[in-house]
């Protein structure tokens, strides 16, 4: 989470960022499944048809829509608190922590 | 797909994201329709009734794949859009 890249050799700072970029492709992708499967089984019940019908399919999408908002929100929620936890004694300080804290936030919401 | 390759993604990583997205959609999709269409356990055969409504629920399963991908692809890039060719 503490993505610092102080320090590190040119080649180093390269080869982490393809790694992070790497985690957040497969978190995407994660997410995606996550939310299909939470949504499918939260608003599809019946199987009389093999396609979704109207209403599912507008419920489906609220709860994406929703989950992702919720999403959102609570990495800001998850950053300010990291944030409090990190910067414990000194408040004016870390500002590198906050940095990389709420972009964790924000790869949830993209 | 060519963007990722023009990025210098290697195609045996974009195979194996691809993979792995396809194994993690089948878990959930077996799980879901497991729940939703199986309510007893008389025997160890499926029911005909249980047959048709897995049949079904693959079909729903993959639409509502098919909707949140729109979604997602309309709000936020996906940089996961290559290893998803099911979006369109």
């Amino acid at each position: 989470m503490q993505a610092s890249t102080a320090g590190l050799s040119a080649e180093d700072e390269r080869r982490m960022m393809a790694v992070l970029q790497e985690l957040q492709i497969q978190d995407s992708m994660r997410l995606y499944n996550e939310l299909v499967y939470l949504c499918f089984n939260n608003c599809v019940d019946s199987f009389r048809s093999s396609k979704l019908e109207a209403k599912e399919e507008a419920c489906v999408t609220k709860c994406a829509q929703k989950f992702l908002k919720l999403a959102a929100r609570a990495g800001q929620r998850f950053a300010e608190q990291q944030q409090q936890f990190l910067g414990g004694g000194s408040d004016g300080g870390a500002g590198g922590s906050s940095s990389s804290s709420s972009s964790d936030g924000s790869a949830l919401s993209r | 797909m060519a963007s990722a390759l023009a990025a210098g993604v290697n195609p045996v990583d974009l195979a194996r994201r691809e993979m792995s997205f396809y194994a993690d959609l089948f878990q959930k999709m077996t799980d879901s329709c497991f729940r939703k269409c199986v309510t007893r356990y008389h025997d160890g055969e499926l029911q005909t009734g249980e047959g048709v409504c897995v049949d079904r629920c693959v079909f729903k399963y993959m639409g509502a794949v098919q909707r949140i991908g729109e979604l997602l692809q309309e709000g936020q890039p996906m940089p996961a859009a290559g290893g998803a060719p099911s979006v369109q």
